[in-house]
């Protein structure tokens, strides 16, 4: 017996369930802050700590009923915001590959509507429980006739319709958060990208265009099944392997998380300047380790193109921020269109001294042949620190929607490094 | 001339398809028995065999329709794993995928059928009492199993789903949603609450409160009445027995 299915779909249905989170999250936080001048202030931090556990409790409730877009917005949340205390960030981690599945009936009712027929008349065989959980939907096993096995990525129905109700939904909820006027450039690239990933059929195309182009070793992707992919039913060969977070928690040896880690950085450094195109949704869910270590790609419901301009542009970054010349500095980023055209002596002056900082902090990851993770487990933290210094400045920058994308990918990148406490070798014949 | 069983259902399903064709093109009133036994190659008198009336021709559909989703239910490969839930939902979806070829049909006499006022005929008794039966099997299946506690009132619980489905049908029929994913989210939206209501056992709480309204309210009316009676039926004896010679 699968667990029960209660989803709410209605918008008025989604808004109470999101209502009701809101209100504990609400509630939970007035009891903290009617208590806040009665605690002595050694407990003060034990009386927040709890409150966020509370709150993160009730956020996932909240996001786990809701499913699809909510499912999908707490995997980009956990990944991106660092503004959660990590007590929430534990939770919504969580939502990467555990979540209640659609019931089966649904599920064979959203097959039979694309294919116009039961899918037992498609398929050799059918296994309407879900094995995983997608982005907007859920992957089911499945063989075909020539006793290929399948996996199946289907859709929730009117799921479209939803995402518009989420969203607004979503702004309400994130409001007893600090810092949730931060996120409204994150939520507003989470929409597009939503819309975008519930077209299965640009889905199956990006499929086709990573395994013609990536070709690496240690590198596995699946083949689509064009003709039984349909808007909402992708169809492609079943990919062997654990999702990474999964892998992890198996107690994998040193040598087998470095040469995980090498390898995910082989795909990104190799997608990004040699096919100008990245898969930009780096969740631990969406890697699949096998046995031998090789490396499963799945969900290219994101991906990110670019100008192989803006990569010519950016490849030059690192080293002139790493090197320190000032001048150099602001003329990428003018070049980049990341910066205000003018800015004042004083203000120049300050942003570079961040930028040094920040500089600095890169480069002592390519100080040595082989940076330690596991030997430096402040290392990511010192970095957000840098970013956060800049941040002071941001009213001087330009948010360029590439940049966004690219840092978001490296960033979740060098969090599963550091996830992996692994050892790895960055240089790289792009960048230095 | 002698037919074996086969060939029988055969003509049936090939006089229903032919009602439903011809229902389409030219609307129930003109349609005539001759015509559709003439385009279901079948002889102008054999069809009375099958359906006396043009009525019957509907209500045959019907639980033709019934048996349909039946036997494509017994096909969905892991079918005994269902639960109740499930079962459901895949005989209203079931149900309905039938109905899709021939929503015209469906649209133009459904209402007629389904939304009779009493007295319900015997065609249409008919097709209620076939899907009550598969109702019940879903549920004797769910109780055995343990999924379910065994519900007081059964027979209302049934009629209730019965009632549901010709509901579902209606919207399905109102819904211009694309591919009608309206109706799926429907089914599956309200599924979960009727579900979980009888889980809690909510039915029975009402019924029993219901009776209990029914004991304490009715009833004694009724007594009263009773009360009236014996009083009447005083009278009446007295009268009867009324001596004239006294």
């Amino acid at each position: 017996m699968t667990s029960r299915d209660e989803t709410p779909k209605g918008r008025l249905a989604r808004g109470i369930a999101y209502g009701g989170t809101a209100a504990r999250i609400g509630g939970n936080y007035l009891k903290y802050t009617a208590r806040k001048p009665f605690i002595a202030a050694e407990d003060r931090d034990e009386a927040r700590r709890s409150m966020s556990e509370k709150c993160a409790e009730d956020l996932f409730a909240g996001l786990c009923r809701l499913k699809g877009t909510a499912l999908k917005i707490a995997q980009m949340l956990s990944l991106e915001l660092d503004i959660f205390p990590p007590e929430i960030r534990r939770e919504l981690e969580k939502s990467y590959t555990d979540v209640p599945p659609m019931n089966r009936s649904l599920a064979r009712k959203v097959l039979s509507t694309a294919y116009g027929e039961q899918p037992e008349k498609v398929f050799a065989s059918f296994d309407s429980t879900a094995f995983a959980a997608a982005s907007l939907g859920q992957v089911h096993r499945a063989m075909s006739f020539d006793r290929k096995p399948l996996a199946l990525k289907i859709q929730y129905p009117a799921i479209r319709r939803t995402i518009w109700d989420d969203i607004r939904l979503l702004r309400g909820l994130l409001k007893p958060f600090a810092g949730n006027k931060a996120l409204e450039p994150a939520i507003h690239e989470i929409q597009n990208r939503l819309i975008e990933e519930t077209d299965y059929l640009a889905e199956a195309a990006n499929i086709r265009f990573f395994h013609d182009n990536l070709c690496l070793e240690d590198v596995r992707m699946p083949q689509v099944h064009e003709d039984l992919c349909t808007e909402s039913v992708l169809c492609m060969s079943f990919l062997e392997g654990q999702a990474l977070n999964h892998w992890l928690a198996t107690g994998p040896s040193q040598e087998a998380r470095d040469s995980v880690a090498q390898d995910l950085n082989n795909i990104f450094l190799h997608s990004f300047y040699e096919l100008n195109c990245i898969h930009a949704d780096p969740n631990p869910g969406n890697y699949l380790i096998g046995e031998d270590l090789t490396i499963g790609l799945v969900d290219f419901g994101c991906i990110k193109r670019f100008t192989p301009d803006f990569v010519r542009q950016y490849q030059r970054l690192p080293k002139i921020i790493m090197q320190g010349s000032k001048e150099k500095y602001f003329e990428a980023l003018r070049e980049m269109e990341m910066v205000n055209g003018d800015l004042d002596r004083k203000t120049e002056e300050a942003i570079h001294e961040c930028a040094y900082t920040f500089g600095k902090w890169l480069g002592r990851m390519f100080e040595e042949e082989y940076f330690d993770f596991n030997a430096h487990p402040a290392y990511i933290k010192e970095g957000k620190e840098a970013i956060r210094s800049m941040f002071k400045y941001r009213k001087y920058f330009i948010m360029n929607p590439d940049i966004l994308f690219l840092d978001r990918t490296r960033y979740g990148l060098m969090r599963i490094f550091e996830q992996l406490k692994c050892r790895i070798s960055l240089h790289n014949q792009y960048e230095c | 001339m002698k037919i074996g069983v086969k060939q029988k259902a055969e003509n049936r399903r090939a006089i229903l398809d032919a009602a439903v064709d011809l229902m389409i093109e030219k609307g129930y009133r003109s349609m005539t028995m001759r015509a559709v036994a003439r385009k279901a190659g079948i002889g102008d008198a054999t069809i009375y065999n099958y359906f006396p009336t043009k009525e019957s021709l509907i209500h045959g559909y019907y639980s033709e329709a019934l048996d349909t989703a039946e036997r494509s239910m017994a096909k969905v490969e892991d079918y005994d794993q269902f639960d109740l839930r499930e079962r459901l939902q895949l005989l209203m979806e079931t149900i309905l995928e039938g109905y899709l070829g021939d929503r015209e049909f469906v649209d133009e006499t459904f209402s007629s059928v389904f939304f009779r006022p009493i007295p319900v005929d015997k065609g249409m008794r008919a097709i209620r009492s076939r899907f009550l039966d598969i109702v019940k099997e879903q549920f004797e299946a769910a109780v055995e199993s343990g999924e379910l506690p065994d519900l007081m009132l059964k027979e209302l619980v049934y009629h209730c789903i019965w009632d549901y489905f010709v509901a579902v049908t209606l919207y399905w029929l109102r819904d211009d949603s694309e591919q009608f994913t309206n109706t799926t989210v429907f089914i599956d939206k309200s599924l979960d609450l009727g579900y979980t209501m009888l889980k809690a056992g909510v039915l029975d709480k009402i019924t029993s409160l219901a009776s209990f309204m029914f004991k304490s309210h009715i009833l004694s009316r009724v007594e009263m009445i009773m009360e009236e009676r014996d009083t009447f039926n005083r009278l009446k004896d007295e009268f009867m027995s009324h001596d004239v010679t006294r």
